[in-house]
């Protein structure tokens, strides 16, 4: 171990030599820090776009086929000129809950929310009015059997499992949301201003009267208030605080249907099995009449685009390394032509050549660790800038993406699966509304520190042993007759 | 202890132009020899090759009958022999105390970690307590010459080699290094091979060679 000493003290008697060394080190290793961190990041956000992004199917009808029927049935009515008597008065086709809970029990289903809406007037209490409501906007939603109430409500499974409630765009502020065990309950959930201009509190009870023409009073039990940020953008057909939720049994009961389940979205454990999900699914519907919509391709082009990002990163973390290896290595075989003459006197007392490689690949790693640490500690600076790029650009494509639509959101969304949101930009949009997108990339940040020291610490390993194996070959070779002899 | 030079024959680049040919010398313990030449005749390279340093062309260096190579030459160079440059013998990035215990740590000396006794050591030759513990480049020549001697002298190789220890150093010290040198071939019965190019040096060996014409002659 009298290698070990010789470095520290050789090390010691040319500080100014081995403070180059760890700059030189240190800003290498910072680079390949970056890389690393870029690279772990956006694996880690391909991961979670894995998660977030893809994992639901949409169940709902099949509009597509609904439309040609119904300008076949059009066409043909306008031909008998029977005429005006029954425009479009089609029924969309639903699946049964039966359907939904077989489904359901299939492989990679990890939860499922069944969304049914109705339409009812209020009755105890007064919707609220804006300046914008009108009835005259044409092209209403598609999902209600009825359109003419002032109160929608939106029957699902759980709340929160519900596209407004995971996106944030509604959050409950007193009371709790609808839950499984609500269903064939008359609980509801009402928005803040409508609760607050009715003066309704947790706990009471309101009534609304269904829209048939024999309309019946539905006694409604508030379990729970929302708030809904206000994001009236003027086409909307009703102010957003009229939205009540409740099972979706409640709405089943208002239309007077029974086991219907008009719109459900099931949430895939593994995203990459959706495609698989999907074909096994369309045994237990008409396709003709339902269908299946998955949000897979998007999934997939966004962890494409984040495996790209991360694939980059790799070539930037093997190029920078490759380079600092260079660069470091040209710098120790230079300092050893330097150092001929104290390796002659050491391999003339008899030193061995592996032993005096051991002492420069000492001295280096010790520079390599010095420089790690200052590299760490400048990467905890550098990790925490790029995380908060990529968490930032990830929540604004969340944002983005969750105002865009995303599938089975119910009456009164426009826009179907993806609402038009290409993924763009590195970071790979695409919807991401579902589930706490904020705590998954919150851990983006923590997760990668110690993967990257690590790693970092490997490359740093490789710099040495790469660095020093040049140097060593000159120092194999050395005569120590050539290197003592005077000039 | 027996040295042995077999049939030495050596050229650098031209066959043509040989430093020595089938040159046979035998070095016995407890004497202290003087090499003397012209410049350029071919000592530097005798004592590289006495040293391990370096291998002939041809011919062959034998230790009590045993090739040198057949030992090994780091093996050699650790425990056989303790040599001494004309120049750059000392580790730059050290103090002459750390040059002493770094020689004497690499050939397992008992010495290596005696502080007092390397210290006794260095005083010998001038070098008190305050220059041993001072980096060698802030010494004289003179006394980083001493100091490797020092070094060669403590390391318990059975044969030291010098070349111009002496070159740098006054009469006065020249003549403490060359009782050095006498005693420890007389006392410690090492086999001592100095090579010089001053008279007086080498008048005082017990054996004078010189070297002349491809061969040595003794004087
Ligand atoms: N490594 C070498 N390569 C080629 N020629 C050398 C080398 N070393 C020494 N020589 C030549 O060999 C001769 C003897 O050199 P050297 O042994 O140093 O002589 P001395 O020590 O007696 O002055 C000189 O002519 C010198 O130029
Ligand atoms: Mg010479």
């Amino acid at each position: 171990m009298n290698f070990v000493k010789r470095a520290g003290i050789t090390l010691w008697a040319r500080k100014g030599r081995s403070l180059l060394l760890v700059l030189t080190s240190t800003v290498i290793l910072v680079f390949v820090m970056a890389g690393l961190i870029i690279q772990n990041a956006a694996l880690t956000a391909a991961n979670n776009a894995a998660n977030a992004v893809g994992s639901t199917v949409s169940l709902s009808a099949n509009r597509e086929k609904m439309f040609e029927q119904m300008k076949a049935s059009q066409s043909s009515a306008s031909s008998t000129s029977n005429s005006e008597t029954k425009p479009t008065a089609i029924t969309m086709p639903t699946a049964t809950v039966k359907q939904v809970k077989k489904i359901a029990a299939l492989a990679n289903v990890s939860s499922y929310n069944i969304t049914n809406n109705a339409s009812v007037n209020a009755n105890s209490f007064k919707a609220v009015t804006t300046t914008t409501t009108s009835n005259a906007m044409g092209g209403g939603p598609m999902g209600g059997e009825n359109n003419s109430g002032d109160i929608q409500v939106n029957g699902v499974s759980l709340t929160a499992a519900t596209s407004s409630f995971t996106d944030g765009s509604a959050k409950i502020t007193s009371g709790r949301g609808i839950k499984a065990s609500d269903q064939g309950t008359n609980n509801v959930v009402i928005e803040s201003e409508l609760a607050s201009a009715n003066k309704v509190k947790v706990g009471q009870t309101i009534t609304v009267k269904t829209t048939a023409d024999d309309a019946k009073t539905v006694k409604l039990t508030v379990v729970g208030i929302y708030k809904v940020k206000t994001a009236t953008d003027g086409f909307q057909r009703n102010d957003p605080s009229n939205t009540i939720y409740g099972s979706y049994t409640l709405a089943n009961t208002i239309n007077g249907t029974e086991n219907v389940a008009s719109n459900v979205t099931f949430t895939m454990a593994e995203p990459a099995k959706t495609t698989a999900f999907v074909k096994a699914a369309k045994k237990y519907i008409d396709t003709d009449k339902l269908t299946l919509t998955s949000d897979a391709s998007q999934y997939k082009t966004a962890a494409a685009n984040m495996k790209n990002v991360a694939a980059f990163a790799s070539k930037i973390v093997w190029l920078v390394s490759i380079a600092g290896i260079l660069i470091l290595g040209l710098i120790i075989i230079l300092i050893t032509r330097e150092r001929r003459r104290e390796i002659g006197v050491l391999v003339a007392l008899g030193e061995s050549k592996p032993k005096v490689v051991a002492q420069l690949f000492t001295e280096l790693l010790a520079i390599l660790i010095v420089a790690l640490g200052i590299a760490t500690a400048a990467g905890n600076g550098v990790s925490g800038v790029i995380g908060k790029q990529l968490v930032q650009q990830q929540t604004t494509q969340q944002m983005q993406s969750a105002n865009g639509g995303l599938p089975g959101g119910g009456a009164g969304q426009n826009g179907g699966p993806g609402g038009g949101q290409k993924p763009s930009g590195n970071m790979g949009g695409g919807p991401m509304g579902t589930r706490g997108g904020m705590t998954k990339t919150a851990e983006l940040q923590t997760a990668m520190t110690p993967v990257a020291v690590a790693e970092l610490g490997g490359v740093a390993f490789l710099i040495a042993v790469l660095s020093v194996s040049g140097a060593a070959f000159s120092i194999l070779r050395m005569r120590p007759k050539q290197i003592l002899q005077a000039d | 202890m027996t040295l042995e030079i077999k049939h030495l024959t050596h050229w650098y680049t031209d066959r043509d132009h040989k430093l020595y040919e089938d040159v046979n010398l035998t070095f016995e313990s407890g004497r202290f020899y003087a090499i003397v030449g012209e410049s350029g005749s071919g000592k530097t390279t005798l004592l590289s090759f006495l040293a391990g340093l370096d291998e002939p062309r041809e011919g062959d260096i034998l230790v009590d009958g045993v090739s040198i190579k057949e030992i090994g030459l780091t093996k050699f160079r650790q425990k056989y022999v303790s040599t001494i440059f004309q120049a750059y013998n000392l580790l730059n990035t050290m103090t002459a105390f750390q040059n002493v215990q770094t020689a004497l740590a690499i050939t397992g000396s008992i010495h290596a970690k005696d502080k007092a006794y390397i210290l006794d050591q260095l005083a010998r030759v001038g070098i008190d307590e305050e220059k041993a513990h001072k980096n060698v480049q802030r010494l004289s020549g003179g006394e980083q010459q001493r100091v490797a001697i020092v070094r060669a002298l403590l390391v318990d190789a059975p044969i030291v080699a010098a070349d111009e220890a002496t070159g740098n150093l006054d009469h006065e010290n020249s003549q403490k290094i060359v009782d050095l040198f006498a005693e420890l071939a007389h006392e410690f019965g090492k086999t001592v091979i100095l090579i010089t190019h001053d008279r007086d040096v080498a008048s005082r060996a017990d054996e004078q060679l010189l070297l002349q014409n491809h061969v040595f002659e003794p004087i």
